[in-house]
């Protein structure tokens, strides 16, 4: 009798045992990839006021089959996803048309309208949308805007306090036809002012500091109407070839492109290249990222904390340093509710390829260790967006082999991935 | 030379004597059976005895003699001798069946005796299919859907074989403890990243575990007494996870704009993303032949698992799944289907049962 209920008890105690041990995380997170076959690239991801995403993402499309050999073409491309990253229905390609190349730099939700800045060939471009990627406006097509003995490249675009449309970036002026810039003193910042219901070209400003400025607008998360927060690397300054190259902050009114105050810390060791930046909802502070040369091998990421509240001169807190040992560039930084910091970037890593780099700095100054995402291949991280739950969404590009594709991950709220 | 004669005339002699002895004392099981119909009764224990004590009955005859050396010493009111020859008898016959046929004090006197087996021991044998069930509806992946468990599929048929203790609690209740390995594998398939009319790449992951297993039933037998007896049990297994292996290969579905060459790994780094102990409740139904001194039982056995297979805060821990082979690893419990074959040898020890 006695066997018998200790077999029973044991019987019992594993079954009750067995079910309590369940433990499902209820928290969402989750890594995402998004494309096929033709290389896409991340661009930026925005929250859509229905709870979708909207991912953008430059991406080769098929153009044509000569002698057996594919013509691609360049087109943006987006992708909806919901809370989980699922992908609602198919993506949206853009703009239409087989002849019509563009290369996207940036998008900005306004109103029932999305507007892409971008590129195409040698001039900066324009795209409107409805909020589900349909080129639905007869009045505003696709536009391209050129500069004469000048590649003009794109990198974002804003809304003025005067309604008008802005894209920023830089004007090339070598001889080079290549997008990518060419040599140093012959990038110069530069915007153009387009009207917001037709697209059509009022003005183009060049900007910045002066003469000698090496550099490129990008606006900073979260600037909003009121100002347009830009940034660029200055490696020479109006006194000569001997200045050292450091970081440039302007904060210029969006309107004539009017320089209030720049930031230079030539206490930082070596160069440092403002990155990307993220103007706190209190519109008091800004939060910018930066690169500088860790050592001489490796690359790692400044944090500024910047008091934009005065109308002219911008106060600056002590740059943070985050050290690893390997090298990041930043891409992006955010700030959640509680005042922890997130910075996002790529880490190279020699042994698996580059990777996406995230690590939070706590509101309290504590450094959670930073968490990397990627396969062997090489990730590009390209930025950062607060999730609609409190959680970060870390926006990438994941190539594997011949093969590019979007890659979207979500971290929790306490930046963990579990 | 002369040990062999004597050893050969030892094993003639041997050889002519047994067949000799065997007759006689049938002869005189024979008689003692006429006499006892006859109410003779004085003579039967000299007619038996001689030969049970000489071994001289076939095993038949001699459960037949202690059964009517049993009914006489009950006639004869002498109760010890009759529980002593019951007991000789039951040893003798432990599967003997009460008969329509048979006296009221003998089949009284049976009764007070357990006469089912006290265990036991065998060995099972037998295959298996995995049907994974997910868990939070599969929404696990780096590729879009909204649900996963259609990928699923058992990976052909697994094996289990181990040896078994069985513990009678009485004619129709049996407590089963086995040890057992057992395997379990399963099959994921997918083609992801639409394509319009076709899909990028496809995906197939096979994952073989090796587990040590203790299943423990609670079988009800409907028929004890027949030959052939369907039986119904529940249970519970905890296992241990031994080993395991994952496959995984990945295609290229469209390579009209690469080339990519298809991956493929085994790897059993994801041991390290298991619950390494688990443990299954499972119902199980079953026909039982019985053969002499055992049974040779068939049966099916569902078992639903109780703990999610993947250990938490593990499935993003290991990148090279997710951004080359594009797999991330789904809650989900391993519930599987067995059928088996099992041979048991019961063990008998006839005692007069407690009251």
């Amino acid at each position: 009798m006695m066997i018998k209920r200790v077999v029973l008890g044991v019987f019992c105690l594993i079954t009750i045992l067995s079910c309590q041990k369940n433990d499902f995380s209820k928290e969402e997170v989750f890594i995402k990839l998004y494309g096929n076959s033709l290389n896409q690239e991340a661009v930026k991801i925005i929250a859509l006021d229905d709870e979708r995403y909207a991912i953008l993402a430059s991406s080769e499309t098929k153009k044509a089959e000569v002698d057996g050999e594919l013509v691609l073409l360049n087109k943006g491309v987006l992708y909806f996803v919901d809370e989980s990253g699922n992908q609602l229905g198919n993506e949206v390609y853009f703009p239409s048309g087989d002849s019509n190349s563009f290369t996207p730099t940036d998008v900005l939700k306004h109103g029932d309208n999305l507007y892409f800045s971008g590129f195409s060939e040698k001039s900066m471009a324009i795209v409107k949308t409805d909020l589900n990627g349909i080129e639905s406006d007869s009045k505003f097509k696709f536009k391209t805007y050129e500069k004469e003995n000048a590649v003009t490249v794109a990198n974002t675009v804003f809304i003025s306090e005067s309604n008008e449309l802005i894209i920023s970036g830089y004007l090339d002026t070598t001889e080079s036809t290549s997008q990518s810039g060419g040599d140093l003193g012959t990038r110069t910042p530069y915007s153009v002012l387009l009207d917001i219901t037709t697209g059509d070209f009022l003005k183009g400003n060049t900007g910045g500091s002066g003469a000698g400025l090496y550099g490129e607008y990008k606006s900073v998360e979260g600037s909003g109407t009121i100002y347009a927060y830009l940034m660029g690397s200055e490696y020479s300054l109006t006194d000569g070839a001997s200045s050292s190259p450091d970081v440039l902050i302007e904060k210029v009114d969006p309107l004539d492109l009017n320089l209030y105050d720049t930031y230079a810390n030539n206490s930082i060791v070596s160069d440092v290249v403002g990155k990307g930046g993220y103007l706190l909802p209190s519109k008091i502070e800004m939060l910018m990222v930066g690169e500088y040369a860790y050592t001489d091998k490796l690359k790692n990421i400044v944090l500024l904390t910047l008091d934009v509240s005065g109308d002219g001169l911008i106060d600056k807190k002590d740059p943070i340093y985050l050290s690893d040992e390997y090298s990041v560039s930043p891409e992006g930084v955010t700030s959640d509710s509680e005042g922890n910091i997130v910075v996002v970037g790529t880490a190279e890593d020699d042994e698996n390829g580059d990777q996406i780099y995230f690590r939070m700095l706590r509101a309290n100054g504590e450094m959670e260790d930073a968490l990397l995402f990627g396969g062997l291949g090489d990730e590009q991280a390209v930025g950062v967006l607060n999730a609609n739950d409190g959680g970060f969404l870390l926006l990438g590009t994941s190539g594997f082999e011949d093969n590019k594709m979007i890659n979207l991950v979500k971290v929790s709220k306490d930046g963990k991935i579990k | 030379m002369n040990y062999r004669f004597l050893l050969l005339f030892s094993l003639c002699l041997l050889v002519g004597f047994l067949p000799a002895q065997t007759n006689q004392c049938e002869s005189n099981l024979v008689e003692a059976q006429r006499l006892y119909r006859e109410g003779n009764l004085e003579q039967i224990d000299e007619l038996l005895l001689g030969c049970l004590s000489d071994d001289g009955f076939t095993k038949s005859n001699k459960a037949d003699a202690y059964k009517l050396l049993c009914l006489v010493s009950i006639y004869e009111d002498d109760r010890e001798k009759a529980v002593e020859y019951m007991k000789s008898f039951l040893y003798t016959d432990p599967e003997y069946n009460l008969s329509s046929t048979d006296e009221p004090e003998f089949v009284n006197l049976y009764e007070e005796f357990r006469t089912e087996p006290i265990f036991s021991l065998g060995i099972i044998a037998g295959g298996n299919w995995t049907f994974p069930s997910l868990l939070l509806n599969g929404k696990n992946g780096v590729h879009t859907f909204d649900e996963n468990s259609n990928n699923y599929s058992p990976g052909g048929v697994a094996f289990q074989f181990g040896v078994k203790f069985s513990k009678h609690l009485n004619k129709h209740l049996m407590l089963d403890v086995d040890f057992m390995y057992q395997q379990l594998k399963y099959l994921y398939n997918e083609q992801f990243f639409s394509e319009g009319a076709s899909n990028f790449t496809d995906l197939t992951v096979e994952e073989t575990q090796n587990w040590i297993s203790m299943p423990i039933r609670l079988a009800y037998d409907l028929n004890h007494e027949k030959t052939t007896s369907p039986y119904f049990a529940v249970g519970v297994t905890p296992g241990f996870l031994t080993s395991m292996e994952t496959s995984l290969t990945r295609d290229y579905l469209n390579t009209s704009y690469n080339e990519n060459a298809d991956i493929e790994a085994n790897t059993d780094d994801l041991l390290a993303h298991r619950n390494r102990f688990n443990t299954w409740g499972f119902l199980e139904s079953g026909i039982n032949v019985r053969i002499p001194h055992g049974s040779i039982c068939v049966s099916a056995r569902y078992s639903m698992a109780l703990l999610n297979q993947l250990k938490a805060n593990t499935k993003y821990n290991d990148h090279q799944f997710m951004y080359e082979f594009y797999y991330i690893e789904d809650d989900m419990r391993l519930n599987n289907l067995q059928v088996f074959v099992s041979y048991v040898y019961k063990i008998y020890k006839p005692i007069i049962k407690k009251k």
